[in-house]
């Protein structure tokens, strides 16, 4: 799967979707690992993203809350560091944060920060993001009858390596679904816009949020 | 601090439940549940099963009673003991006797632990803990004899007297080569004492915990809880717990019970509290 020269995607190699909840973190783990089967693959994937496109750096697209007020730094980038330890990544990395309620022109601004570290031998785009917090009654953010079809848009556009699908999702929306990820998301949308190949390796929502891992790469025949 | 029992090496922030086992048929609580051999073994597959650390039995009940001479002690508990032995090889069995003999006969039986409930009316026992490497338990009865209800004592102040009498009974046992890791004090709410007694000495437990002997509470069931709540025997599971929360947030090691799940939870609960324990699964906020 390794990318052919005309496949580079502005040395981008390829970017890779993962699930971004804190329950993966381990000071937040009981004695049962809620969250490590979750961790576990997201590592497995990132060592076959690794192995496929053997990035010379990685740079790292999460999401921040530029309301909550500690030092510890985003949930996001705190996940990404951890699957990185995991997958024994040792390269440079390079974290662009973007908050989760960002604008258009914050987005286009992200974008470009990640597009400026751009080497001649390509990064890997490690993206922590989830969609929303609203599908059942359980859920985080409880019942909300839009989050299905929101989620299901935001699936379908990744599954199809549809950026211009993404970029059209409703900002406003996505904030009152609690769709987190959706600004890392519209970030990679911007550094990858033409079409990918693209593949959801897994989906689910088991406490009410939508899920995703998932990878872009190459460009599509 | 770090003391042992049996092969077990616990921590100072240790919080291990000692299920009672009555071998008996007329015991206060359980009225003879567990006198019938079938039904003790049972009492022991239980508590085990609800995180039982440690089995104490015992075969004279507290209260005045019935006579039961060595002889008889030893016929309830030596063979239980040493059927406890086989079929539970790790688990930390207790036995609570004040007699040296009967303390013999159970750690060649395999007893890890002497539960002195009677605060040393046998001087001898201690030397039978330093000779089988058994620990001893150590408590406070104002120098009441055993099965001996409390008459008008009153203290100076109990909890002087509390820790003066244990500190020296540990002592005592120490020189007498019961190693030092191995012994435990008890403060022994209602043994000797009123209702306002039993709760100074809970209130108070810090001021034992700051002797650095390892502490043990016996409170399951109490006349101190029932007197406190107005509640017969039965119906005092609510006011042993709370008192078992409030003694392990100050420090004590060993909850003697009859309720072992229940006290496992409080125990459990405590711990995470104060940070010595992870919470069994955590998902409420992390999704």
């Amino acid at each position: 799967m390794s990318p052919s020269a005309e496949q580079d995607l502005g040395a981008i190699r390829g970017a890779l979707v993962v699930p971004g909840l804190p329950m993966q973190l381990p000071e937040y783990a009981g004695q049962a690992d809620a969250g490590g089967e979750i961790r576990e693959r997201s590592v497995a994937a990132l060592v076959e993203a690794i192995a496929d496109w053997k990035p010379s750096a990685v740079v790292v697209v999460a999401g921040h809350d530029p309301l909550a007020e500690h030092t510890k730094g985003s949930v996001g980038a705190r996940v990404a560091r951890l699957l990185l330890a995991g997958a024994g990544w040792e390269g440079p990395v390079r974290e662009i944060s973007v908050p989760i309620d960002a604008d258009p022109g914050e987005l286009d601004g992200a974008a470009e920060r990640v597009l400026e570290g751009r080497t001649a031998t390509g990064a890997l785009v490690l993206v922590p993001a989830d969609l929303s917090a609203k599908r059942t009654e359980a859920a985080p953010g409880h019942f909300d009858a839009r989050a299905a079809a929101f989620d299901a848009h935001v699936l379908d556009a990744i599954a199809s390596g549809d950026a211009a699908a993404l970029i059209r999702c409703d900002l406003v929306l996505a904030q009152e679904l609690w769709a987190t990820g959706q600004a890392p998301l519209q970030v990679l949308a911007r550094v990858l816009p033409a079409p990918v190949r693209s593949e959801i390796m897994w989906s689910a929502l088991p406490w009410g949020v939508q899920y995703v891992r998932a990878r872009w790469w190459g460009r599509k025949a | 601090m770090t003391f042992r029992l049996g092969r077990a090496v616990f921590d100072s922030d240790a919080r291990l439940v000692m299920a009672i086992v009555n071998r008996t048929p007329d015991s206060f609580y359980d009225k003879g549940a567990t006198w019938d051999d079938a039904a003790a073994k049972d009492r022991v597959r239980l508590v085990v099963d609800q995180g039982a650390d440690i089995v104490d039995i015992g075969g004279i009940k507290a209260a005045p009673g019935v006579e039961i001479d060595a002889e008889e002690e030893k016929r309830r508990v030596v063979d239980f003991v040493a059927w406890v032995r086989g079929a539970f090889p790790d688990l930390i069995i207790s036995v609570d006797t004040w007699r040296a003999e009967v303390g013999r006969a159970v750690c060649e039986a395999g007893a890890d632990l002497l539960n002195d409930a009677w605060g040393g009316a046998d001087p001898e026992l201690p030397a039978v803990a330093a000779e089988f490497g058994a620990a001893l338990v150590c408590t406070h009865t104002g120098g009441v004899p055993p099965r001996t209800r409390p008459f008008r004592i009153e203290y100076d102040d109990v909890v002087d007297d509390i820790r003066e009498s244990l500190v020296e009974q540990a002592e005592r046992a120490a020189a007498l080569g019961v190693a030092r890791d191995r012994i435990l004090i008890d403060p022994a709410h209602d043994f000797g004492k009123n209702t306002y007694h039993s709760l100074e000495a809970t209130r108070r437990l810090g001021e034992l915990v700051a002797t650095g002997w390892p502490v043990l509470v016996s409170l399951s069931n109490k006349d101190f809880v029932g007197e406190t709540l107005d509640k017969p025997v039965g119906e005092r599971l609510t006011g042993t717990l709370a008192t078992t929360a409030v003694s392990a947030w100050l420090g004590a090691n060993v909850f003697r019970a009859h309720e072992v799940a229940e006290t496992r939870q409080v125990l459990d609960m405590v711990s995470s509290i104060a940070g010595h324990r992870r919470p069994a699964r955590t998902v409420r906020g992390l999704q």
